[in-house]
Formats: C-alpha cells, sequence, structure tokens
C-alpha cells in the first residue's frame, strides 16, 4: 500500500480541491495526524481566501502616516541596557554579600547573636516523657522533664548530653538537676553553627534535638529558678529573637537579642502589650520598657495546672527598631511549671486638688508597681 | 525550516540590513521604507487572520510597532519578510486568544426557507461560515488558518507558533473536527454540505 509521508499529503492537499490523488487519500485516511481535510470544508478556506485582502495606495499612505506618526517604542524599562547593567551589579554585590560568610565563618560568628538558634521538636515527647529543651542567651542549657500529663518529673540518674555538628566533633557533657526547679541544667560549649544536641537518659531513651549556635557563649548565669513559672518563650522575627519569662510573681519580662547585636536595649524595642491565654481566657499585661527588657504585671491571678498550656501573644503591632510586625507573629506557645502565678498589689492613690473658688477636682491615678514578697 | 532560515539574495539580505541600521538611527525615512515596503505582503495574511479589514489594519499597525522595537534583535538570520512575517503571526494570535467571540445579529441561524446553494454563495454564509470558526479555540484556530489558508507546512506551522510539530498536526487536526461537527450542526451550511456531498460536486 501506497504511503505517503505527511508533507507529500500536505504537497497534495494544497494542490487543490479535485486533484488529491488515490494515494493522498488513502494517506489522509490512514494518518490521523495528518490533518486529513473533508473538501466540503475547501469552500470555507476558499471564502477566507477571497476576502479583499489588497491593499489600496490610498490606505497604504494612510497606515503609513499613522505608523510614522506613532512614537518609536522604547524597551521596557528592566531591559534598557544602563538599567540592566545596574540591576546586574545589585545582584552581584547582593550574592558576593550572601555568599561571602560561607569562606570567612570565623569572622562572622562574632557578630551573630546569643543562645541557639531556631532548633526543631523544642518539646517532645516519646516512651511516656515529654521533654523540652530551652536554650539561653548565655549558653545555658535547660532541659524540662514531665511525665504525659504535663506534671513536672526529676530525673534520676544521669543524663548525657551530645553535642555534634558538622564543623566539630561531637562532646559529651553530663546535665546536672536543679534542686528547686525540675529541670537538668547544662551548658553550650563555645560553638558555631548548626548542631545537633542529643539527650541520653539512663534508661537509653534519645532525644535529639537540631539547630543553629548563633553565638559562641562562654558564661552562663541563670536566675534563681524557682521564680519562673512560665519559661522562656521564643519568637524569631526575621534575624531577631524575641524570648518572655513569667515569673511566680506574676512579672512578665521580654527581651530581643539580635544578630550583630545582642541584647537590644528596650528603647530599641517595643512591646507595650502581651496576652497570656489560658483556658479560653484572656490575661492582658501591658508592658514598660526598663533597662533591656519590658516588664508588666497580670493584672488578676491566673491559676494553672502545672504542665498548663499558655499561649503568649502580642496584642498590638510590635516593633523592633523601626520595623512593625504583626501581632498574629509573635505567638509563645508554653507550658506551666508553676501551680498558680500570684499578682502584684496595685497601688491606688487619689490626688485631690483644691481650687481657690473652692470647686473640687478628683481623680484616680492607677499605678501597678511590683514588689518582692 | 528553509523558509525561515535560507539567506536571502545577497542584494536584498544587504539591503535589509541597511534598511534595518538606518531604522535604528532613528531614520524618519527608513521606517517609511521599512512600512511601504513589507505593509502590502502582510496585510493580506493579517486580512486572512482577522474578522474585518479595521481589524487587520489595526493588527498591522500593532505588528510594525512590535518590529521596531525589536529590530535591535533582528541579526540577519532569516529574511527581514520572514522575520515580520513571524512578527505578524504572533501578534494576530495574541489577539485572536485576547478577543472575545461575538455575535453579530447577522449571523442568528434563521429559520425561514433557503435555498442552501444559495445561501452558501452569499455574503451571510461567508459569515456563517466565520462564526463557526470563531468558535473554535484561538490556538487551533490559527493553526487552521496558517495550514490551510495560509498553505503553510506543518512544520513552518509549528515554527511560526512556537510548538513541536505533533502540537501543530493535533491542533490542525482538532480544528478539522471541530469545524465538522459545527458545520453539521448548522441549519444551513449542514443542510448545504449534506446536499453538496450527495450531488458529488462542488460548492
Amino acid at each position: 500500500m501506497f504511503n505517503p509521508s505527511c508533507q507529500e499529503a500536505e504537497r497534495l492537499l494544497s494542490s487543490g480541491e479535485g486533484q488529491l490523488s488515490q494515494e493522498g487519500q488513502a494517506h489522509l485516511a490512514a494518518c490521523p495526524l495528518c490533518a486529513a481535510w473533508s473538501t466540503e470544508h475547501q469552500a470555507l478556506v476558499q471564502q477566507i481566501k477571497g476576502r479583499s485582502s489588497a491593499l489600496s495606495a490610498e490606505k497604504l499612505e494612510t497606515l503609513r502616516a499613522l505608523f510614522l506618526a506613532t512614537p518609536a517604542p522604547r524597551p521596557a524599562i528592566l531591559m534598557r541596557p544602563r538599567v540592566l547593567g545596574v540591576v546586574a551589579l545589585a545582584a552581584s554585590l547582593l550574592l558576593l554579600w550572601w555568599v561571602a560568610p560561607l569562606f570567612r565563618a570565623e569572622e562572622t560568628t562574632k557578630t551573630l547573636s546569643s543562645g541557639l538558634g531556631p532548633h526543631q521538636g523544642r518539646l517532645q515527647e516519646k516512651n511516656g516523657a515529654r521533654v523540652e529543651l530551652v536554650t539561653g542567651p548565655a549558653g545555658e542549657v535547660r532541659v524540662y522533664l514531665f511525665d504525659t500529663k504535663g506534671t513536672p518529673h526529676r530525673a534520676s540518674g544521669e543524663v548525657r548530653m551530645l553535642l555534634s555538628s558538622e564543623v566539630f566533633a561531637s562532646e559529651e557533657s553530663k546535665l546536672a538537676p536543679v534542686e528547686e526547679g525540675a529541670f537538668l541544667l547544662g551548658k553550650l560549649p563555645k560553638r558555631k553553627g548548626a548542631v545537633e544536641i542529643k539527650l541520653v537518659f539512663p534508661s537509653g531513651t534519645e532525644f535529639v534535638f537540631s539547630g543553629v549556635a548563633l553565638e559562641e557563649p562562654d558564661s552562663f548565669s541563670v536566675a534563681p529558678p524557682v521564680e519562673v513559672a512560665i519559661p522562656g518563650g521564643v519568637a524569631l522575627l526575621d534575624n531577631t529573637r524575641l524570648e518572655t519569662e513569667i515569673l511566680a510573681r506574676g512579672e512578665v519580662r521580654v527581651r530581643a537579642y539580635r544578630e550583630g547585636a545582642g541584647l537590644l536595649p528596650s528603647s530599641d524595642f517595643s512591646v507595650p502589650e502581651i496576652v497570656l491565654e489560658h483556658e479560653k481566657k484572656n490575661f492582658p499585661v501591658k508592658l514598660s520598657p526598663k533597662e533591656d527588657y519590658w516588664v508588666g504585671y497580670l493584672a488578676t491571678p491566673v491559676e494553672l495546672s502545672a504542665g498548663a498550656q499558655v499561649a503568649i501573644h502580642c496584642r498590638v503591632p510590635l516593633v523592633i527598631r523601626g520595623v512593625e510586625y504583626e501581632p498574629s507573629r509573635v505567638v509563645f506557645t508554653r507550658y506551666a511549671l508553676k501551680v498558680s502565678i500570684k499578682i502584684m498589689p496595685v497601688i491606688t492613690p487619689t490626688v485631690i486638688i483644691k481650687y481657690n473658688k473652692g470647686v473640687k477636682h478628683s481623680y484616680k491615678q492607677k499605678k501597678k508597681k511590683g514588689s518582692h514578697k | 525550516l528553509g523558509w525561515l532560515t535560507k539567506k536571502p539574495p545577497a542584494a536584498s539580505f544587504t539591503e535589509d540590513l541597511q534598511l534595518v541600521q538606518r531604522c535604528l538611527a532613528k531614520d524618519e525615512a527608513a521606517r517609511s521604507e521599512l512600512f511601504t515596503r513589507y505593509a502590502p505582503g502582510l496585510f493580506p495574511v493579517l486580512r486572512r487572520l482577522s474578522w474585518t479589514e479595521a481589524d487587520a489594519e489595526d493588527l498591522l499597525q500593532q505588528s510594525f510597532i512590535e518590529a521596531l522595537g525589536s529590530l535591535p534583535r533582528y541579526r540577519g538570520d532569516a529574511a527581514l519578510s520572514s522575520w515580520l512575517h513571524t512578527i505578524a503571526v504572533r501578534v494576530a494570535y495574541r489577539q485572536m486568544r485576547r478577543a472575545r467571540p461575538m455575535v453579530s445579529l447577522e449571523l442568528v441561524p434563521e429559520e425561514q426557507s433557503y435555498d442552501p446553494v444559495s445561501r452558501l454563495e452569499s455574503r451571510g454564509t461567508l459569515r456563517r461560515l466565520e462564526y463557526i470558526l470563531e468558535q473554535i479555540t484561538a490556538k487551533r484556530r490559527i493553526a487552521f488558518l496558517l495550514y490551510e489558508v495560509e498553505g503553510h507546512t506543518l512544520p513552518e506551522v509549528a515554527a511560526l507558533l512556537e510548538i513541536s510539530l505533533v502540537a501543530a498536526k493535533k491542533r490542525v487536526l482538532s480544528a478539522h473536527e471541530e469545524l465538522r461537527t459545527l458545520t453539521a450542526n448548522d441549519p444551513v451550511l449542514g443542510a448545504a454540505f449534506a446536499r453538496r456531498n450527495k450531488e458529488g460536486g462542488n460548492v
């Protein structure tokens, strides 16, 4: 059977209606991709071909004049050579700025901020135990232990902490139990970069946390643990690390650490109000700036069962060095250590002003003031 | 794709390049010459790819404006006429995709008595055919028009539309099938074609 190529069939087709050979017909019938064309549609083709398509001299002249009157198109602004050059230069510099630290890691680490950066699985559960890892800005590592109901637990025996990363060999240390707080205390050595912290309990159960060490911690000091009701919530906003701490006496503190700047003074960031949320109840706390943190006090007592879940979030936009962050971006989900949080007394002095005309005006001035018991 | 890649005769090629250089130098006379030399050849193509003469004129203008903007990228790999043709097809295709099908009152099927053959020869029937063609998606329609009306080969259609040869074939074939269905369902054209097929003659 004659089987012409598609091109051959096309040639046969284009030669005109009525001249299609039998071979061409056979090919068209057999080849589905050859766009077999029923001859009746040639009417449509002929009609379209027969459209008045000549451009008269007069029309050509008119169109030419219109064309010449149209301003010559300018290339899109991004396609202009000079703009392209500037964009390419900027991109190169940006790339260089991004790549360069990889080749001078030693210098870069000095400008990094404190503590351990974002690490996965801050809270993990395994074999009926819940373990929470919290790292502080000065290199301290706290490991809180709970049972599955959230009740704080004390570890019996020795817990080993294995620190490893791609850039240094594994180091092993032991976590010391803290008497008054149900947690273990350790210390991050002077390291930097991606790290993996493995906790090995006497039973052999292991918990692995991974993250990035942001500083070279060389010392650490831990506040009296008994005061802490809800420990170090951390939120990361760009290159700033925001930490909350709620003390047992109802004091709420918010600190900020920034890459390259360390602990930020309170004038550099603004957290005017946060909300403690527990069991669908909101406890707003107004904060005011201190030297290097913002502080406020819970206005009402909060009853918390140990291990209860608490969410801390901002109510108003948070500002860090002029950059405003949506409140929804700052949420700390924490677990309480203490059974209840006490509150600070509220002092409400009344001032009476007497005018000459004898009209009395009075107003109340509410003032919250912290006092230690 | 010989028609796209083959070099034009030396004199013509040189002339084209000189014309392009002059246009790039913002020579008004060169722009005028470019239009006068190539518009008459492009207009019939655009006329067949568009519904009305006014549309074709707009497309012609747009094609030359785009060509002028793209002249710095013309390297003389193909004849200037072919290069302009490609731009014109691209402009027409883009317009085809953008334009929504418009139904003219004249195209509403008539239920009155008629003579199919005479109707097919009438202007109204031509518009009915065009209306049917308009029902086909732009990508199939332009493939069909380039292949059937403009007489390009399938490889040329594929190159013009920047698609594979298989895709070009499929688009043309799909256009055929759609046209067949649409014309068969049309009360005027369906009857006319049925009669023609029965008589074995041409319409």
